[in-house]
């Protein structure tokens, strides 16, 4: 298990982000979930055998993950309930009202509940979480969450042993959110985990980011972030989390279920018909970084899926 | 100079993409992925310049005006301008000419082969667009040149994959390239020699009135200077 580092620093005593950036040092010390990654990538035996041949060196030489400015993580955004412009999210985002905000949980649970924002914030103490971010578009970003893990809000409603999967939902209000009214799209929002991916502690609700709130824009004022999935499983602007028993469907695979499963791993071995995916493009570099397998986090969640053919569980 | 008003607006529009994207690139304004940015940039400003010219001959037999065929060729050419520059930043900028990456990441896609062909042919039109090969390839310079319809189809398959979505299932950011899809469907119908022949003679008895559009034509055709 990677180490965990939980910096509680109230977000008043961080005050830009140049003072942020000045305690990478210690984040970097401190090994974060980035570490040692790139090692894990070709050795996992557990998995089928790569069927393509591996890249050429001069693609292979993993340079050291820096964080992604507060400027890029907070001006391109694939958020489509806005819009499907990743560059007019923060405007079109700007008057998103975040408060007053209710969280449903319910479904096979012992005990439901509606949560409001407030009390998500004051129950659950926020950690840092610095996460690789990598779309399944083929570019990638390192983000500095603010958060907390999904299993103890999941813990408070105690859930009943036939769930086996969790559906999250967003908001769908069409007023605030002109994408939603573009009848090309099944809204609302819909994303899924198998449980004990939800339960895994890796699995955050983030309230945060580089020490400050959650912009609207990415996702406030709860959003899901699984660091080991393409980005868009890690639905935005959550209203409800339903334990179910049956996998739900999601917002993607109902589209273009063909391109987009329901896993949705980070995998280099499963070709996407339109992007990328053995490299990337990590936003403020040059050049094209080699994907990891399980986007670097092997170690910690690939057991997960022992015996399963993530080929064709893509 | 004979250049006519149109002409001038012409060239003048299929500049501003290009400017923009300058301008973009001094100002920081290319996101924060530029090379997706300048590839999907160039990639419409190709596909609209491509429709644009595609459209003359069209244009010209609904309303017999004859101004727009003689700006059909430099579409065509700024088409494929940025076309090459689409083609490039995926390349160069993207993959660094690093081939074997190339082709282990993309043999498998099947809109880059569309867009590959589509470029092979509309550089075969680029090239052959010349006076000079008219005279050389005389009828068959006709038969080529009609196939920048497929050029057109190519591209919008191209475009219609390169958008996450799905088209049987009519969903996804697939708005645009479905415009362009209809636009070259439409022009294609207008172009088959029986609905050409039937439309040109309903239009010489109809006696469409000049005045209104004739005005704006006769602008369009004054020369610049
Ligand atoms: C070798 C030839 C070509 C290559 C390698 C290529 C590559 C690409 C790639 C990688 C994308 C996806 C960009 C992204 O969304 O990340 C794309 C999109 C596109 N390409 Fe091409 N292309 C080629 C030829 C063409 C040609 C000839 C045209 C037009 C005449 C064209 C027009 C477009 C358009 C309109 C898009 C959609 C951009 C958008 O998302 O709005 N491409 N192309």
């Amino acid at each position: 298990m990677g180490e965990k580092i939980k910096t509680m620093i109230a977000s008043s005593e961080i005050t830009s982000e140049t003072n942020y950036l000045s305690r990478r040092d210690f984040i970097k010390a401190a090994g974060l979930f980035l570490g040692g990654a790139g090692l894990l990538a070709a050795c996992d035996t557990t998995f089928p055998p790569v069927s393509e041949p591996s890249l050429s060196p001069t693609t292979t030489l993993p340079s050291q993950d820096r964080l992604t400015t507060y400027e890029d993580i907070t001006n391109f955004n694939n958020y489509y309930e806005f819009t499907p412009d990743k560059t007019r999210v923060a405007s079109l985002a700007k008057d998103f009202r975040v408060s007053p905000w209710n969280i449903e949980i319910g479904g096979l649970v012992h005990k439901q509940k509606t949560l409001g924002i407030e009390d998500v914030l004051s129950k659950f103490p926020r950690e840092e979480r610095v996460y690789r971010l990598r779309c399944v578009e083929g570019w990638s970003m390192v983000i500095p969450w603010m958060g907390f893990e999904l299993n103890q809000i999941l813990k408070e409603v105690e859930p009943m042993l036939s769930a086996k999967y969790i559906k999250f939902t967003t908001l769908n209000d069409p007023e605030q959110m002109p994408g939603l009214n573009s009848g090309f799209y099944p809204w609302p929002y819909s994303e899924g985990l198998r449980l004990d991916e939800a339960m895994h502690n890796l699995t955050i609700l983030a309230t945060g980011l580089y020490g400050k709130e959650l912009p609207n824009q990415n996702g406030a004022p709860l959003r899901l972030v699984v660091p080991w999935k393409y980005g868009f499983k890690s639905a935005k602007a959550i209203v409800k989390i339903e334990l179910v028993a049956e996998q739900p469907p999601t917002f993607w695979n109902t589209i273009a279920p063909n391109e987009y499963g329901f896993y949705s791993n980070v995998n280099p071995n499963v070709p996407h018909p339109r992007w990328p995916q053995m490299t990337e493009r990590r936003i403020g570099e040059t050049g094209r970084r080699p994907t990891l397998f399980l986007n670097g986090y092997a170690e910690e969640v690939g057991h997960l899926y022992d015996g399963m053919n993530l080929v064709e569980n893509y | 100079m004979d250049i006519t008003r149109l002409q001038f607006f012409a060239h003048l529009t299929a500049w501003v993409p290009a400017i923009l994207l300058v301008w973009d690139y001094l100002t920081g304004g290319l996101t924060a992925d530029p090379v997706q940015t300048v590839t999907q940039r160039t990639g419409r400003a190709a596909i609209f310049f491509l429709v644009l010219s595609l459209s003359c001959t069209p244009l010209n037999i609904l309303t017999g005006y004859k101004g727009t065929i003689r700006i059909r060729r430099a579409l065509g050419l700024y088409s494929f301008m940025y076309a090459a520059l689409h083609m490039i930043v995926f390349f160069v900028l993207d993959y660094r000419l690093d081939f074997s990456l190339i082709f282990l990441e993309n043999f498998n896609k099947l809109y880059l082969w569309l867009g590959f062909c589509s470029f092979l042919l509309l550089s075969a039109l680029a090239i052959t667009s010349y006076p000079w090969w008219m005279r050389l390839l005389g009828k068959a310079w006709k038969i080529l040149h009609r196939s920048v319809y497929i050029v057109g189809l190519l591209t919008v398959l191209h475009h219609l994959f390169a958008r996450k979505g799905n088209l049987i299932s009519l969903q996804g950011d697939i708005g645009a390239p479905l415009v362009y899809g209809v636009i070259v469907v439409i022009l294609l119908v207008l172009r088959t020699p029986i609905i050409k022949r039937w439309w040109i003679q309903k239009r010489l008895k109809l006696k469409l009135p000049r005045e209104f559009p004739g005005l704006i034509l006769r602008y369009l055709d004054k020369p610049l200077f």
